[in-house]
């Protein structure tokens, strides 16, 4: 078998699952449970290894923003809208936007009521997305006891986007 | 967006004028840091920040500005964390009674460390 042969298969395979209803569920994956699994992976690692903090402190953050890019998306927030009435050009779902855009999406939103102590746990993705920074760019490592407050910050975030 | 960023500084200056507040500008983001773990948890300062972000940065349209703490002992081996479950009594994500130096062999056993749904 030629190797156009074989990539006209793979084309087709990948066509007729992407244009079928059962396409397998490798395809289809929503971010809650891509939220999940990241927290998943956190305790999979924490549980077994203490060398690992960078790649711990960036799956804690993305949990969270996986998790209120599912809930903004959910209950259809006007992203769009929202960047618009910003100052400067942004990205729907960019890390800039999403703490300042589920805020908005709480308080502006008169059907869902939450104690803003609550709401306050939402400040600390900024925490994360500092050290998750740290984690993927900068020269330099995340401490333990940083990951320790990725954790506490995470599980709190987490914790209050189960109500909304 | 200097001048918003240097205002909000002023503002937390003037709420907190214990802890030190300093801005790192990073890739046209601004992070807003001050120099206290134990303020930035307190109920106090994270009220001040949500009022903040839902009265003053959403109103002015900002973004990519971000709230956070350099704590001066973050570096520090844990192992010298000897007391370190005093940090986080309130938390059911962390372990007490414990150094953090064997959270991995012993303190975080996957029963207490449960965030998934």
């Amino acid at each position: 078998m030629s190797i156009y042969t074989d990539l006209t298969m793979v084309k087709f395979y990948i066509l007729r699952n992407y244009n079928t209803s059962a396409a397998p569920r490798w395809l289809k994956m929503s971010l809650e449970d891509k939220s999940n699994e990241n927290l998943k992976l956190t305790e999979h690692i924490l549980s077994k290894r203490n060398d690992l903090n960078n790649a711990v402190a960036g799956r804690f953050y993305y949990s969270v923003f996986q998790k209120i890019k599912f809930i903004l998306l959910r209950d259809g927030f006007d992203y769009s809208g929202y960047i618009i009435s910003l100052k400067k050009e942004e990205k729907c779902f960019s890390h800039g936007t999403i703490r300042g855009a589920v805020i908005a999406h709480i308080t502006k939103n008169k059907k869902i009521t939450i104690n803003l102590n609550d709401l306050a746990a939402i400040n600390n993705i900024d925490f994360l997305y500092k050290k998750r920074i740290a984690a993927d760019y900068k020269d330099e490592s995340v401490s333990d006891k940083d990951v320790a407050k990725c954790m506490q910050y995470c599980g709190e975030i987490i914790d209050f986007l189960k109500k909304i | 967006m200097n001048r918003y960023v240097n205002e909000i500084k002023k503002k937390i200056q003037v709420e907190f004028p214990y802890v030190n507040t300093y801005i790192q500008e990073d890739d046209g983001e601004y992070f807003i840091l001050i120099d206290s773990e134990k303020v930035y948890d307190s109920n106090e300062f994270q009220m001040f920040i949500l009022d903040l972000n839902i009265h003053y940065i959403l109103d002015n349209g900002l973004s990519g500005i971000f709230f956070s703490y350099e704590s001066k002992t973050s570096d520090v081996s844990i192992s010298s964390f000897t007391t370190y479950n005093k940090l986080y009594t309130n938390s059911r994500y962390i372990i007490a009674d414990t150094d953090y130096s064997v959270k991995v062999n012993n303190a975080l056993p996957l029963k207490e460390f449960s965030l998934a749904a």
